[in-house]
């Protein structure tokens, strides 16, 4: 008896879920190796939005860019994808907390040391927490958005939900300022093939070179510029000839 | 029970099963089946390999390998939870911050950054060491420091072949008592010199060098995993020399240039007739005869939820430390540890590793973070261990003062100077500007072991297969908070000296938190020694209680030096090989009486 | 350059082929000038060889003993019919592994990073640098040994 009840736990688990095709394998004789055996990311493509609403990805565009704006020093988070990378992000396995453990309780009372101990998936907190945000936008700008405000009055908010000073019906704005904020980063940080980064605008501010895997010419220059440019998952426009 | 029973397919019988296979249990396997012996090792995470799975094109991916985690455990199959003292609730790690165990072969052995200390003499016997030579009084309230129950003479044979095996870069600091200049001073007299000469270093380290040769340090490159030049290894593997690349921790090597179990020991065990591993199949529990002395095999489950019943003579316990722990607790390996009563062993004495040091801010200068190994760094140990006099200074233990530079990831790695904001036109020109012009000097420190930071089974959370999650309780202790701000005291000073315009000092002020990443060197929880009643393992790793279960890793470490902990973790685990291969298989019982 | 046979003939049918005729034309090397650093070809393939080859094989071509074969100077990479080295870029390829050098370093497969011209450029350069002269290769020679 306990046996079955275990394997219906693990049938409905998140582990079932995680599972890859090769699995249980008995492995003897000598190291495993298959031609044409490679697992690259497969590239976010544009297209139609695959989770978030129009609505709420103009309400993502308009944050992003007051979070990384466009200036000088290269482009803005909408403009380097951070938006698309987050649609995407959340429509695949991060959106739905496939690696987190999500098992009640969840108890009122938690400590800061504790960590995150929310039960809602990226997805709710970005259904949610947006419609928060635009109830409570709604209400105290006149029926304005939140993309409809001036860069000064969503600088505002968005220092108001990150310290957690403005209060949004029903949803914590610290949660959903964070969630943007990190994923904000990691789209302009991350390799764009995920979809942000567009044009290495995020490697290229801070001078990153990307997936280049040699640099015993840095270690043997020391205190030199770096000049390469960086280089993604994807390659990099020299990689192809003129014409092709 | 009866129906459960015929479910549960009985395997052939072996003669060794090892519980997980990274570092430990690959070395254990490849020698034991070289002593003609059967073995097994099961391990719940997949199979991988460098051409495969660290693809050139796909390693570096900071998003999927240390954002999303990719070759973690996935806390969804098992986690912690965690409190800060034993009166708070403990909750659930719901995703990985501080500390990063690895899943699937080659273990956190795989993802690591490569740093290989040894621990220095003292360290192994140190309470004796500092009750001789300060007074008990002087060691911290609550503490249950303890001596190891081996030496470093004892050791050195097998920190000696861990580093042939994976070809360490180094310099000696003491061959055979002779200190030798540009090496360690401070370390154990060693029989022989690394098997690779050091990494190069960055700018930063040679600022470093300097600044801290000015104060009176002894620095010296800090003996790396990841390799100057070729080597072969004992085993015949090869390995590359490193190209900086910048994507160790958290990411396997793609250009078999950092050791591993991938690099370093698979190749050749494959290769043994009498060895097979099984991925994707968790174990369960270890099964115990009827008086609960005798390990009979162990319980695992396929990735399909079949369980299976594994025989075996000797069961070696070769998971994540925290892992190994569990997997006792669970079996009832050994009397768990109770707080209050202060009684019982198994998940006594849990200690982790403190950091702490100084941000330092240049008006000009490339570091090129980027360009970087993850054990690139120059180190003095002057203040680590005993090395110095803590006569009046109300703290044990000591930290290597490093500066080092193991990446330039930028979705974790965007330094800015204090008084930042953390998005805006403003976080985005400091950003740009911060990049080049910062460094770290950084103390990783000893944490001492206390009765009150232990690990036991949690009453509330459990997993998927309906077993209580491990509970943790820890925080850092007034003895580690001072160390702590001395240590970074000194790393502000170096810093300075380096020509730093602006310096942070960085140090332990909150409870301790899950959440930013920190270390993943978790030990104790299955401690060896030479006392029973405050070890659950003897000096040779081998279970007081159940005689034909070894448990490998930090997990035996009685507290934790200021070193990381995979150099000792090798040495232990070829040490324990030995009284297996001289004594255990000649006449299998307990290696140690009392 | 000792890489498995057994390991990608049985994985390719098509590669048998290639692999028989690459077999028998296997010392023909054409002794060529090599083509010149700044062909488009060049400048693409010495790009795709720096961000992706050159952390093992080095910037040299030298590789390293035991794991990376040499590439500089190198018949196989030189010969006419060019089967083999694609189909080392493409699918990946093993070093035959033995009890005293147990390794067998393997080459990742790149077909999925690289287009059919990528790999003709980054052969044409390997083929054409540190001594190396060898005909460059076109788009073509690559999608015929694609799966």
């Amino acid at each position: 008896m306990v046996y079955k009840t275990r394997r219906e736990v693990l049938a409905a688990s998140a582990v079932a879920a995680l599972a890859t095709p090769a699995l249980g394998r008995t492995i003897s004789g000598e190291m495993p190796w298959e031609p044409n055996d490679a697992h690259p990311p497969a590239p976010v493509v544009p297209g139609p939005l695959q989770f978030l609403t129009p609505d709420e990805a103009a309400t993502i565009d308009a944050i992003v860019d007051r979070l990384i704006p466009s200036d000088e020093l290269g482009l803005g988070g909408k403009d380097a994808g951070c938006t698309v990378f987050i649609d995407r992000q959340l429509a695949g396995s991060y959106g739905t907390n496939e690696t987190r453990y999500t098992k009640g309780p969840f108890p009122e009372h938690t400590l800061p040391s504790q960590g995150a101990q929310s039960p809602l998936t990226p997805r709710e907190q970005y259904r949610n927490g947006l419609a928060a945000l635009a109830t409570y936008c709604k209400a105290t700008f006149d029926g304005r958005a939140f993309e409809a405000l001036s860069a000064a009055e969503q600088d505002t908010l968005l220092k108001g939900l990150q310290k957690g000073d403005v209060k949004l019906p029903g949803f914590s704005a610290k949660m959903l300022f964070a969630a943007v904020h990190t994923n904000a980063m990691e789209g302009y940080f991350a390799d764009p093939v995920y979809g942000g980064n567009h044009e290495m605008a995020g490697w290229k501010l801070v001078g990153f070179p990307g997936t280049r895997y040699d640099y015993r010419d840095v270690i043997a220059n020391p205190n030199q510029p770096y000049t390469r440019p960086p280089v993604s998952i994807q390659g990099r426009a020299e990689w192809t000839k003129p014409g092709k | 029970m009866d129906e459960a029973r015929q479910m549960t397919t009985i395997l052939p019988r072996k003669g060794v099963v090892i519980v997980g296979l990274g570092w430990t249990g690959s070395i254990l396997a490849l020698e034991l089946a070289r002593q003609g012996l059967d073995v097994v090792a099961i391990e719940r995470g997949p199979w991988r390999d460098t051409a495969t799975d660290f693809n050139i094109g796909t390693a570096a991916d900071e998003l999927r390998y240390s954002a999303r985690q990719e070759t973690l455990v996935k806390p969804a199959q098992e986690t912690l939870t965690m409190r800060n003292t034993p009166a708070q609730t403990a909750l659930p790690i719901r995703s990985w911050g501080s500390f990063l165990p690895g899943s699937g072969v080659g273990g956190s052995g795989m993802h690591w950054n490569g740093q290989t200390w040894r621990f220095l003499p003292n360290d192994f016997v140190i309470n004796s060491h500092l009750t001789a030579r300060y007074g008990a009084a002087a060691l911290p309230q609550g503490h249950q420091i303890q001596d190891w129950g081996v030496t470093y003479d004892e050791l050195e044979p097998h920190y000696d072949a861990f580093e042939y095996l994976c070809g360490i870069s180094g310099v000696a600091g003491n061959l055979r008592g002779k200190i030798q200049e540009e090496g360690n001073p401070f370390e154990g007299a060693r029989q022989r010199g690394y098997p690779t000469p050091p990494l190069k270093q960055g700018y930063a380290q040679d600022l470093f060098a300097k600044a801290a040769r000015e104060h009176g340090l002894h620095p010296f490159p800090r003996p790396s995993a990841n390799l100057s030049t070729a080597y072969t290894n004992t085993y015949g593997c090869s390995l590359a020399p490193c190209t900086y690349c910048g994507f160790c921790e958290r990411f396997g090597c793609a250009n078999y240039a950092k050791s591993s179990p991938q690099t370093c020991v698979l190749p050749a065990l494959m290769r043994e007739k009498t060895f097979e591993a099984r991925t994707e199949c968790e174990v369960t529990k270890v099964n115990l005869s009827a008086d609960g002395k005798h390990a009979t095999g162990v319980t695992y489950v396929d990735k399909d939820g079949v369980e299976f019943e594994q025989p075996g003579d000797l069961v070696l316990l070769c998971a994540y430390a925290l892992f190994n722990v569990r997997l006792m607790l669970l079996s009832g390996i050994g009397k768990p540890y109770d707080r209050d009563r202060n009684e019982g062993v198994v998940g006594r004495n849990y200690a982790y590793q403190s950091s702490s040091g100084s941000t330092a801010f240049f008006e000009s200068a490339r570091f090129n973070p980027f360009a970087a190994s993850g054990s690139l760094g120059v180190t003095a140990d002057d203040y680590n261990g005993d090395n110095f006099d803590h006569g009046g200074l109300g703290f044990v233990g000591g930290a290597s003062i490093t500066s080092a530079h193991t990446n330039g990831r930028p979705i974790s790695y965007r330094p800015v100077p204090p008084g930042t904001p953390t998005w805006g036109a403003a976080w985005k020109r400091a950003t740009a500007d911060t990049y080049q012009k910062v460094t770290t000097v950084n103390a990783a420190g000893s944490v001492m072991s206390y009765r009150d930071c232990y690990l036991d089974l949690d009453p509330t959370y459990k997993d998927p297969l309906g077993r209580p999650l491990l509970r943790m309780t820890f925080d850092f202790q007034d003895n580690e908070r001072k160390m702590a701000r001395w240590m970074a005291e000194h790393c502000v000073d170096i810093a300075k000296t380096m020509g730093a315009k602006q310096t942070v000092l960085n140090t332990i002020t909150e409870p301790w938190s899950v959440v930013p990443y920190q270390t993943t060197h978790n030990t104790g929880g299955a401690v060896m020694g030479s006392d029973p009643k405050t070890s659950a393992l003897n000096k040779y790793l081998q279970s007081w209680d159940v005689s034909n279960v070894f448990v490998m890793g930090a997990s035996a470490f009685p507290q934790n030096a200021g070193y990381n902990p995979t150099g000792t973790v090798g040495a232990l685990t070829y040490w324990a090989l030995n009284a297996i291969k001289t004594t255990y298989l000649k006449n299998p019982g307990p290696l140690v009486t009392v | 350059m000792s890489v498995s046979i057994r390991q990608t003939v049985a994985a390719l049918g098509l590669a048998v082929v290639a692999l028989a005729q690459g077999g028998a034309a296997n010392a023909e090397t054409t002794k060529t000038a090599p083509i010149a650093a700044d062909d488009p070809r060049m400048v693409a393939g010495l790009a795709i060889y720096t961000d992706t080859c050159m952390a093992c094989h080095r910037a040299t071509g030298e590789g390293v003993p035991n794991l990376f074969p040499k590439l500089a100077k190198s018949d196989v990479v030189q010969q006419k019919n060019a089967a083999w080295p694609i189909i080392m870029v493409l699918q990946g390829g093993r070093s035959g592994a033995t009890d005293a050098s147990p390794t067998g370093a393997a080459m990742p497969s790149l077909g999925w990073r690289l287009s059919d011209d990528q790999v003709a450029d980054v052969l044409t350069y390997i083929r054409n640098s540190w001594g190396n002269a060898a005909p460059a290769l076109a788009a073509r020679d690559v999608e015929k040994l694609r799966q």
